[in-house]
């Protein structure tokens, strides 16, 4: 008996060395990114899903990262020269008031499925999103009618002014697709199937895991030899494993890593790592309608609280911003004049004497969606500042749902006191954080601080009026804005994020673009 | 009178209960078993005077000392925020002891009665009672905890009262099937015939009668309870920060890892030798308490 | 007999009954907004009423439920809230990775645990007999979360000898169309002969699969020792053991055949267990299995995913507790 599990037991080992061994094996011969054959790949290894749906008006989720490179909007915005440019439409018009645009649509376009680039399929593809009232269809609400003028012109017609072109630059929501696509649902399209005019067709997906592309041949805009011809977006969820992954040069282009994963990538000569601002932000909502956070001196005190510095620099480790406000760099309204909040206790102290809100026992509820690591760890931090004016705060971490479900309570007593989440805007505008946070709602959405102030209202009305239309203007009045809701300290302005990419040495023209976060479009890419 | 008729009584089972005490020190495993669980309940209690920094627990954090190695000054390393992993490991043995014996009790608390009820009323009361036990039963273990919890809010408290809606039925089935044959016995059945009501035959013979294989089937459960709750936390389920509890050391840690190794590794190693001891202990119970190995 | 497994199938059916009834309460009790789910992270008001209508939430609870009920009769789950996808597509996709990982950790289990229960029994309270009770009521006492990480650590990091995880390295889905019949990867690579990718796949499930076994690995040696132990206690053994039979011939040929009925009872009782386990296991090895899928929608409390899951453990749980309660109902020599 002795020998027969010794036996077994030196059996299992044999083989484990045998299979560990030919697993080492197994890996040589592979190298992306170099010519194979006539085929040139790029593989960029994503965190998480590639994409949760991928039927182009429904997807508001990873799946911009796959779409973007499929189909094509009428625009596309510039991040470079803060413009919005050409992209299906040639120009555009608009009428003083902003309700009437008139777009010209590029000639000799393809889609993937052989059939022309028209009026016509602009038009049924808005409208298809339109219709489906799904994921952020939503941008398109001030939109009455689409007509179609001639061949290459579609018309919209808006019920109120919107910056139209903006929208139509949108990182959701905004996709021009073959009018055969336009008549089906969206099962076809989860099945693999696209139609767009982008310059790769979906080649092959695996649900929740990899999806893969190759080249549109009849692109619009051409080939270049240098081009990437197969493009592999896969799933890969360990940081680690997307460091190694880089580290042998299988993965061309891949992001989100823990610092340490960075400061390793960072001394390799072989790739190359940069660190690029983003538009999402990390703000703090503060229940105004509540006692005692409807004491603004109290809010205040609270502000003054907050380790901002601590959290940028030891648990974001420099990889973040505190935030001027509201509005993140590289939009309309972003203004360095603007106050900002320090962790400041004796200030704090003050404010709260001044407040006259007596904290014995007094216990504050904060929220978040939990998972989140960094939340997690400044909320501990702002916990032992809040505890040394006499403040107990109780931090939940919890489903998105409930979160969002306690923050809608009719009652404002039942909700939680404050609640920490991150904004990102649906398109290249600072509308989105004024319309969504500032402006007063009937049932609540997403102003979560309960701002109800009738002066604001109506300072978001005029800047919606003025944004296509008058820069600067629109910019005197964000800040405007700006300046009364820090000055209320309705919300901790926390942290305007920051992505680093890392990238092969030989994956070039590679250039993030905050408006479509997350997206490589693989086109503007090459191998050197 | 009735008293010292309670003690004589109960003389024979503490003649039984030192035996059985005996027997448990006769093995060596088990003794050691049995030290460590009395030790782990003194660090418990201890914990704030035993660690070296009981204000990383909530009071203070110094995230410039973030994530340091073991040292003399850390012996289990730091954390995310510099807080000293040792000190919270040790707290954390209170945050697993408390809520494992809270969340065993509210078992002990639903599952104990409706088995008495069960197996003391009979019939359809009966069946009912244990057609339910089934069906919560049927729910592969941990997944109706993860269910509840993640539909509840997440809390060390709701995972409690989870854990406790999914094992009150081995406790009811336990206390009905003693209830059914302790009904059988001659004495209960003399007392039924001299007319004594059913309910006080319950509280009087029957419960008694159920208390000490319930008590070792608890103490087994320990382990399993504490095991669970540390995976509840691990899915976010359980604890909240800054709650030194391990499960969610270990969750948290893993956005470090593998390379602050110290921070996954010191509370995996308490989950583990605390639900090993309660384990050898549970064994060893059950050892000397089955008639078969008792006799030799 | 028949009668026996009549009662406990139909019993089974309305135990199934209560767990779908008992869930799905629970889902529409607890404050959620499934149609914004449905929607996306923005839903207005608007988009969210037409939700509502086309995903019947207007509809009383109770028809809700007989809705639900009549569709899974069918065989239809239901929409995932998250992607849109039929539940029934995703459990399909989802289950195939879990139940290779699962069956291998038992393969696995069978053939370590019960050598290990035997030798327990024949050293009965030597050293070794001690060693391997250890062992045993080790690998039960291990947080098998911790040992996914501590493998990777030591596995991949220091020794870098298996991967981190993932079933397959990324160059294998580059350069090899994967075969897919049944799903069970090793299994397809296997008849179809695709030697690489059998290679590849292999040497990705070593490490998920011995953290899973190790639950149920200690679990049978302790089975199979304590039911050793009661056999060889018994007078016909000892009276085999008296007439001078070779112990080997003792033990093989009358002991440990005695103990297959408890040892099969407590491996399929302890595949649920370990089914729930490997929930934990595959998220910390990206193993795109059943755990991976139920931890995003328990995240997302997607419950559409939520239930289906949880009817299909349950369900596949109810079925092997009735093979269990069948092998102890012809077997009156097994008492657990």
């Amino acid at each position: 008996m002795k020998k027969g599990f010794a036996g077994i037991l030196a059996l299992a080992l044999a083989i484990m060395m045998l299979l560990s061994a030919c697993g080492q094996g197994g890996q040589q011969d592979s190298s992306t990114g170099k010519q194979n054959g006539a085929k040139r790949i790029a593989y960029y290894a994503y965190g998480s899903e590639p994409y949760i749906d991928l039927d182009p008006s429904v997807e508001y989720s990873n799946g911009l990262i796959v779409l973007h490179n499929v189909y094509e909007t009428l625009t596309r915005y510039d991040n470079k020269t803060e413009e919005v440019k050409p992209l299906l439409a040639e120009s555009w018009e608009v009428d003083p008031e902003g309700k009437v645009w008139l777009f010209k649509i590029k000639e000799n376009v393809k889609f993937h499925d052989g059939t022309d680039l028209n009026a016509e399929a602009v038009q049924k593809s808005i409208q298809r999103t339109i219709d489906m009232k799904m994921g952020a269809a939503f941008v398109w609400d001030s939109v009455e009618e689409i007509n179609v003028k001639d061949d290459y012109t579609v018309e919209f017609k808006l019920s109120y002014p919107a910056p139209l072109d903006l929208i139509a630059s949108g990182s959701y929501a905004a996709f021009i697709m073959s009018p055969n696509a336009v008549e089906q649902n969206s099962d076809w399209f989860n099945a693999g199937n696209a139609a767009g005019t982008g310059p790769y067709k979906i080649q092959k997906i695996t649900k929740g895991e990899e999806v893969i592309f190759t080249k549109f041949d009849e692109y619009w805009g051409g080939w270049k030899d240098n081009q990437y011809t197969d493009i592999i977006i896969k799933k890969v969820a360990e940081g680690s494993a997307r460091r190694q992954l880089l580290e042998k040069g299988d993965a061309q282009v891949a992001t989100s890593f823990s610092v340490t994963d960075l400061k390793a990538l960072r001394d390799n000569k072989s790739v190359v790592v940069s660190d690029h601002e983003t538009w999402r932000n990390v703000i703090g909502f503060f229940n105004s309608e509540k006692a005692p956070l409807d004491n603004k001196d109290f809010r205040i005190a609270l502000a003054y609280a907050f380790p901002y510095d601590e959290t940028i620099n030891e648990i974001k480790e420099g990889l973040a911003v505190q935030s001027y406000g509201l509005i993140p760099k590289g939009l309309i309204g972003y203004d360095e004049s603007l106050f900002r909040y320090s962790l400041d206790m004796d200030k704090a102290q003050e404010h709260l004497d001044k407040s006259g809100v007596d904290t014995n026992g007094l216990k504050l509820e904060m929220t978040f969606t939990s998972g989140n690591e960094v939340y997690r760890n400044f909320a501990q931090l702002y916990k032992i500042n809040l505890q040394k004016l006499g403040i107990e705060l109780d931090i939940r971490e919890m489903n998105w749902d409930n979160v969002w479900e306690k923050s809608k309570n009719p009652k404002p007593e039942d909700r939680q006191d404050m609640l920490v989440m991150n904004w990102w805007p649906d398109y290249a505008s600072p509308l989105s954080w004024l319309q969504s946070l500032v402006l007063s709602e009937e049932e609540i959405l997403f102003n979560l601080s309960y701002v109800n102030d009738p002066a604001l209202d109506a300072k978001v009305a005029e800047i919606e009026q003025f944004i296509a239309v008058d820069k600067e203007k629109t910019h005197d009045l964000i800040v405007e804005v700006q300046k009364k809701i820090i000055e209320d300290a309705y919300f901790l302005h926390i942290y305007d994020d920051m992505s680093s990419w890392v990238t092969d040495v030989h994956f070039k023209g590679f250039e993030p673009n905050p408006a479509y976060e997350g997206v490589v479009f693989f086109y503007d890419t090459y191998f050197e | 009178m009735e008293k010292v008729s309670a003690m004589d009584a109960l003389k024979p089972r503490i003649k039984e209960f030192k035996y059985s005490l005996y027997l448990l020190n006769r093995n060596l495993l088990t003794r050691v078993a049995f030290i460590t669980v009395i030790a782990l309940f003194l660090i418990a209690l201890l914990a704030p005077i035993i660690s070296p920094y009981p204000e990383h627990i909530k009071d203070e954090a110094n995230v410039t000392q973030k994530l340091l190695p073991p040292s003399s000054k850390h012996f289990f390393g730091t954390d995310e925020l510099g807080r000293d992993i040792f000190s919270r490991v040790l707290y954390g043995t209170r945050v697993s002891l408390t809520s494992a014996v809270l969340s065993v009790g509210l078992a002990l608390l639903v599952g104990v009665p409706l088995g008495a009820i069960a197996g003391t009323a009979g019939g359809v009361v009966d069946e009912v009672i244990m057609r339910i036990t089934d069906i919560f039963l049927s729910f592969p273990p941990l997944l109706l905890s993860i269910a509840m919890v993640a539909l509840l809010e997440p809390s060390l408290g709701n995972a409690m009262i989870a854990i406790a809606l999914s094992w009150w039925p081995w406790y009811t089935r336990l206390v009905r099937g003693q209830a059914v044959s302790v009904k059988e016995r001659k004495f209960v059945q003399a007392a039924e015939t001299i007319g004594t009501s059913k309910w006080k035959i319950v509280f009087k013979h029957i419960l008694p009668n159920t208390i000490s294989p319930v008590i070792v089937q608890a103490s087994m459960d320990m382990g399993g309870v504490i095991l669970t709750i540390a995976s509840l936390s691990f899915l976010g389920l359980g604890a909240q920060a800054p709650t030194p509890e391990w499960g969610l050391l270990i969750s948290t840690s893993r956005n470090y890892f593998p390379d602050a190794w110290w921070y996954s590794i010191f509370p995996g190693l308490a989950i583990f030798i605390t639900v090993l001891v309660f384990n050898l202990l549970g064994d060893g119970f059950r050892e000397i308490l089955d008639p078969k190995t008792r006799k030799n | 007999m028949a009668r026996y497994i009549v009662r406990r199938i139909l019993l089974g059916l309305i135990v199934l009954l209560g767990v779908i009834t008992i869930t799905f309460t629970i889902t529409r009790v607890i404050p959620s907004n499934p149609a914004a789910k449905w929607v996306g992270p923005r839903a207005t008001p608007e988009q969210i009423k037409a939700a509502e209508e086309e995903l019947g939430l207007n509809d009383p609870l109770p028809v809700q439920f007989f809705n639900y009920i009549k569709d899974l009769s069918k065989g239809d789950f239901g929409r995932s809230l998250r992607t849109h996808q039929p539940v029934k597509d995703e459990l399909i996709a989802f289950v195939p990775p879990t139940l290779e990982l699962v069956l291998l950790a038992f393969v696995l289990a069978v053939l370590i645990g019960i050598p290990l229960g035997i030798y327990s029994a024949k050293k009965k309270d030597k050293a070794l007999d001690h060693i391997s009770r250890l062992f045993s009521i080790g690998s039960v006492s291990l947080p098998t979360f911790w040992v996914a990480l501590i493998f990777q650590l030591i596995f991949y990091r220091v020794l870098g000898i298996f991967p981190l995880g993932g079933r397959v390295s990324t160059e294998t889905t580059i350069f090899y169309d994967l075969p897919n019949i049944t799903g069970l990867l090793i299994f397809d690579s296997l008849i179809t002969g695709n030697w690489a990718v059998l290679k590849d796949a292999l040497w990705h499930i070593v490490l998920p699969c011995i953290t899973i076994a190790l639950y149920p690995i200690g679990l049978v040696a302790r089975m199979t020792r304590s039911a050793l132990l009661e056999v060889l206690n018994e007078d016909y053994i000892t009276a085999a053991k008296s007439y001078g039979l070779p112990e080997k011939i003792v033990l093989w040929k009358y002991a440990l055949k005695n103990t297959l009925g408890a040892t099969a009872t407590v491996l399929a009782l302890s595949l649920g267990y370990t089914l729930v386990n490997t929930f934990l296991v595959e998220t910390i090895f990206s193993w795109p299995g059943l755990g991976s899928y139920v931890a995003t929608s328990v995240v997302t409390l997607d419950y559409p995913s939520i239930m289906g899951v949880t009817i299909f453990s349950t369900a596949n749980y109810i079925v092997l507790n009735l093979i269990a309660d069948i092998i102890i109902a012809t077997d009156p020599r097994i008492r657990l």
